[in-house]
């Protein structure tokens, strides 16, 4: 098989004369909105008029990272196939571009030509926004057969481990991991930092070393692959503090590194257009339709070099660039959402935790556990804060709003912006939103609580009013479908 | 100081003219509905004002209906305090100070002195479910008698906050300790809350139960609270007014009582009926019968002779609504759209719980690899006739199916329930626990605390849904 990586967690894979796609992004950007400003890394120029005939493309998971109309839309005649679990409006959405689909069950072989796929479902203690996943086995049809894993953003699949060591499956040749780390330098906050912490803005320490340890030791504790190819992290995002990209977001660099390190496993991390075979032995060729964009990556590496920051303080700035009208309807979609997070955060693990933790810690005269700050264009703010003994929001002044232990801030235009569909909770955090919270765990940051609600797990109507709007030119008017 | 069981988790403590009554249900049953009454178990006459002294204050541990019946409280003369904890939802204090009690809220471990008592109310254990988030557990000191010291533990565990405070010697360890027993444990044939359609007869979880029972109701304190001498028994104290019911197995606290001091050595485990009264001033306590409240001691033998006669294997199926059968289609319309209306809010809030965590993980049932749809509520409308929602794991929505008899193969998660009881439980009429002991089913793969009823347990909480608690208290006011 010939695995061209195309950047972020884009692959073509090819075996005799069988090629398939996985989650193609082939734009040099992407993101919800408009302005597309997410931008692939390393940057590169695909020469679409160059690929192969695809025989099938296969998409992981609705995240928009993954799921690109605008690059399904150049395989009108390939059928994109997905798990039981794909949002149904994905499925209507790619039906009324005039694309073919495909549904598949977990488990059961699908033959494309010469390879074969199975899907799998992740891990059942994957994160929610991430259970949707479908994690890819991939083989060879004849002797001698080659086989790949690829894990996607979610915890390797317990079904697929048990199968293994049920020797129902051989162990895979090669595990396709992601590195999502996006770690952001001194002073800038990533997306799930703490931003009342200052120990959050003076990174310092062997992230690096963490990183490699979660991500090629713990990660792999249970399936012993020889071959281990990092992808992922593969964007930059347009941050207040322009600090160019992540650390340790370089593949390529920390692949190096890590194979020098971890003797008994091949570490390789691909940049975009790279071909990597390992027929006898590991072999890397370029295809000439994938073009590194050099000068843009020099200077995304000397910004990083040269970006310095002692900042103690965040900027956030608003993600949404046109001012929604709060009219009598919205303004009342707002209320009815602030009563159901309110009522989901207590009952949500990470509520409950805060608040047995209050009920011990408390010394304040009010029951807030949660706070919204939603900031305004004009410098003023709105308050509301989630008592815990009603699961009400009230609105409140600033005086009362200190001491509250868990809080969100963000622009209100961008929050009332996602309930109406105009973008999507990924777009705003880490640029427009910071949050503040008890404890070291990133998982218990409140903005874990809006993936939970806001994202496609449970508003996958949200999703379809934003995409629906955003690739609108790519919807063929005869057949657009209605959930 | 004696101490009086009034039944359930219902007690009296005096001391001399302090008396303090403690998660009182007076009348001889409770529950919201006309249409099912949870009867005090053993059965006792009603208890009116006169067959009590005159009360010092109320101590309220929680917000559930076995512990907080307001008709009860009524019956109270509105200078006596009521105590609570400050995590206590609102919706409690607010119909409270609607009804112009006068409420002593307090933090965490504070003291109120009543009399010849101090109070004070730690919040429980957090290992517990959500449900039991806000339960206090009273600690009460008699000043009269320092050796005196009552924790009752209600429906949480001891806390860690409270256990340290013994250990450090801030707290003295409580010498009597009111043991809580929510074991709930029905007879084969008859439904629990988190029965499985699945395991109508399996013994599986049967294995040892008296004895886990035993362990838990008498295993749960004594090492962190050294001082224990007396141990009395609270919960499991009901039983559905209903012409087949029985009794939940091993509730009798005078058998619990007497196994526990059989394997006990130092500690005085005290089994009373309703109506019975410890005096703690002799040692071993001098247990008296109250004069005006009394246990029902035929009607206990009667049970206990039913117990002896009924055919055990027979399961008991939905029979009939609690809140009558429908009249006019256009009441089964409205019923049905107001059930439509909350679907859109119940499907999201399943898919972000533990019982959603367990349906996505859930790919494969009895032929083999499942699709996105695993689980089903059923809403029977008459003996022919239901309508039956599945939820849409990929547009987290519900959508009607057809009813049949293989939804049970077909989906590996279900509900049964009545339209017209599910109805009156979103119109405030009922509350879920009442629905899910006596009137509602379900089907599921895995542990009860991950299961459809563990999850409308949270839904339906006085603390996610004050707004439907607000409605049920509504007709106590002012009648």
């Amino acid at each position: 098989m010939n695995y061209t990586f195309l950047g972020h967690q884009s692959w073509l894979i090819t075996h005799k004369s069988t090629n398939i796609l996985i989650d193609p992004i082939l734009n040099e950007s992407f993101g919800s909105t408009d302005k597309q400003d997410i931008e692939i890394f390393p940057p590169r120029k695909i020469n679409i008029h160059k690929i192969p005939i695809i025989d099938a493309i296969f998409l992981s998971h609705e995240h928009f990272d993954h799921f690109h109309i605008p690059s399904l839309s150049l395989f009108p005649n390939t059928p994109i196939i997905y798990g039981p679990l794909m949002f149904q409006y994905v499925e209507d959405l790619i039906k009324s571009c005039g694309l073919l689909t495909q549904r598949t069950q977990f488990f059961e072989k699908i033959s494309i030509k010469d390879l074969e796929i199975t899907l799998f479902p992740p891990d059942e203690n994957t994160v929610l926004w991430e259970s949707r996943v479908s994690q890819l086995y991939i083989t060879t049809k004849q002797k001698p057969q080659e086989s790949v894993f690829i894990a996607v953003d979610a915890l390797i699949s317990t079904d697929f481990i048990e199968t293994v060591n049920n020797e129902n499956l051989k162990t895979p040749d090669i595990i396709i991991i992601s590195n999502n780390s996006q770690i952001t330098p001194q002073g800038v906050l990533e997306t799930l930092d703490n931003c009342r912490d200052p120990g959050a803005y003076s990174k310092r320490g062997p992230l690096g070393i963490r990183l490699l340890e979660e991500l090629v030791i713990d990660y792999l504790e249970e399936l012993n692959c020889k071959i281990i190819i990092i992808c992922g992290g593969g964007f930059t995002k347009k941050y207040e503090s322009a600090f160019g990209s992540y650390l340790f977001s370089d593949q390529r660099e920390l692949a190096k590194i890590a194979s020098m390190l971890i003797l008994d496993k091949k570490i390789i991390g691909p940049w975009p257009g790279e071909t990597i075979n390992i027929n006898d032995e590991i072999t890397i060729n370029s295809v000439d339709w994938v073009e590194i964009d050099h000068s843009k990556y020099s200077k995304l590496v000397k910004t990083k070099t040269n970006f310095h920051s002692t900042s103690k303080k965040n900027v956030i700035k608003p993600t949404l660039e046109f001012k929604i009208e709060i009219t009598e309807n919205i303004w009342k979609l707002f209320q009815k959402e602030l009563i159901e997070f309110g009522r989901y955060f207590i009952s949500s693990d990470l509520g409950d935790n805060a608040v047995k933790n209050f009920m011990h810690v408390n010394t304040t005269k009010e029951n807030y556990i949660f706070l919204f700050i939603f900031k305004n264009d004009n410098q003023t703010n709105l308050y509301y804060a989630l008592n815990i003994n009603t699961s009400y929001f009230e609105c409140i002044t600033e005086e009362k709003a200190f001491g509250i232990p868990f809080g969100v801030e963000c622009y209100f235009n961008d929050f009332i912006g996602m309930i109406c569909g105009y973008l999507q909770i990924w777009d705003i955090v880490g640029v427009s939103m910071q949050a503040w919270y008890i404890g070291n765990d990133k998982l218990m940051s409140p903005i874990c609580c809006l993936y939970n609600w806001y994202a496609e797990p449970s508003r996958p109507d949200l999703a379809y009013l934003n995409l629906k709007k955003l690739w609108s030119r790519f919807v063929k008017k005869n057949e657009e479908c209605l959930i | 100081m004696k101490i009086m069981f009034l039944g359930q988790q219902g007690w009296l403590l005096s001391e001399e003219e302090t008396h303090l009554l403690v998660d009182p249900i007076l009348s001889d049953h409770f529950g919201n509905s006309n249409s099912l009454k949870f009867q005090i178990y053993p059965p006792r006459n009603s208890i009116n004002q006169d067959s009590l002294p005159n009360i010092s204050a109320i101590i309220l541990t929680n917000e559930h209906l076995d512990h907080f019946h307001i008709p009860s409280i009524k019956l109270i003369s509105r200078s006596v305090p009521v105590i609570i904890g400050r995590y206590t939802p609102q919706c409690i204090i607010d119909i409270l100070d609607e009804e112009k009690f006068k409420i002593i809220i307090c933090e965490n471990g504070e003291s109120i002195k009543i009399g010849n008592f101090e109070i004070k109310l730690f919040i429980g254990n957090m290992d517990t479910p959500f449900w039991e988030r806000r339960v206090y557990h009273p600690y009460i000191t008699n000043q009269l008698n320092i050796n005196e010291r009552v924790l009752i533990q209600s429906d949480t565990l001891v806390s860690d906050h409270f256990k340290n405070l013994v250990k450090n010697l801030t707290e003295k360890s409580p010498t009597i300790f009111i043991s809580t027993n929510n074991s709930q444990i029905t007879e084969k044939g008859h439904w629990g809350a988190f029965n499985n359609l699945y395991q109508l007869n399996s013994d599986e979880d049967n294995i040892n139960i008296f004895f886990r029972l035993l362990k838990s109701v008498c295993d749960e304190f004594y090492k962190e609270l050294p001082d224990v001498q007396f141990v009395f028994f609270s919960g499991t104290g009901y039983i559905i007014d209903r012409p087949n019911s029985l009794p939940f197995k091993f509730s009798n606290t005078k058998d619990i009582a007497l196994f526990a001091n059989e394997l006990s050595c130092g500690i005085n485990f005290i089994g009373l009926y309703p109506g019975e009264i410890a005096d703690m001033a002799n040692n071993p306590p001098l247990i008296s019968f109250s004069q005006k409240i009394k246990t029902n001691q035929l009607l206990l033998e009667k049970h206990q002779l039913l117990h002896l006669e009924s055919n055990q294997n027979h399961y008991y199926p939905l029979e009939s609504p609690l809140f009558g059968h429908y009249e006019h289609q256009s009441d089964i319309e409205n019923d049905l759209n107001l059930v439509k209306n909350e679907h859109p809010f119940l499907a999201k809030m399943i898919i972000v719980s533990k019982f959603g965590k367990l349906l996505l993980s859930t790919n494969q049932f009895i032929n083999g690899p499942i699709n996105h749809e695993r689980f089903i509520i059923k809403y029977i409308i008459s003996k022919e006739h239901a309508k039956t929602f599945v939820l849409d794991l990929n547009t987290i929505s519900f959508r009607e199916i057809e009813s049949d008899d293989e939804t049970f193969f077909k989906f590996p998660f279900g509900v049964e329930v009545f339209l017209k009881d599910f109805y009156e439980l979103l119109n405030g009429k009922i509350q879920i626990w009442e629905l899910a002991t006596s009137n509602l089913r379900q089907w599921y793969l895995g542990d009860f605390l991950c299961s459809p009823v563990a999850f409308l347990f949270n839904y339906f909480s006085e603390q996610i849904r004050p707004d439907l608690a607000k409605l049920l208290y509504k007709k106590h006011v002012h009648s």
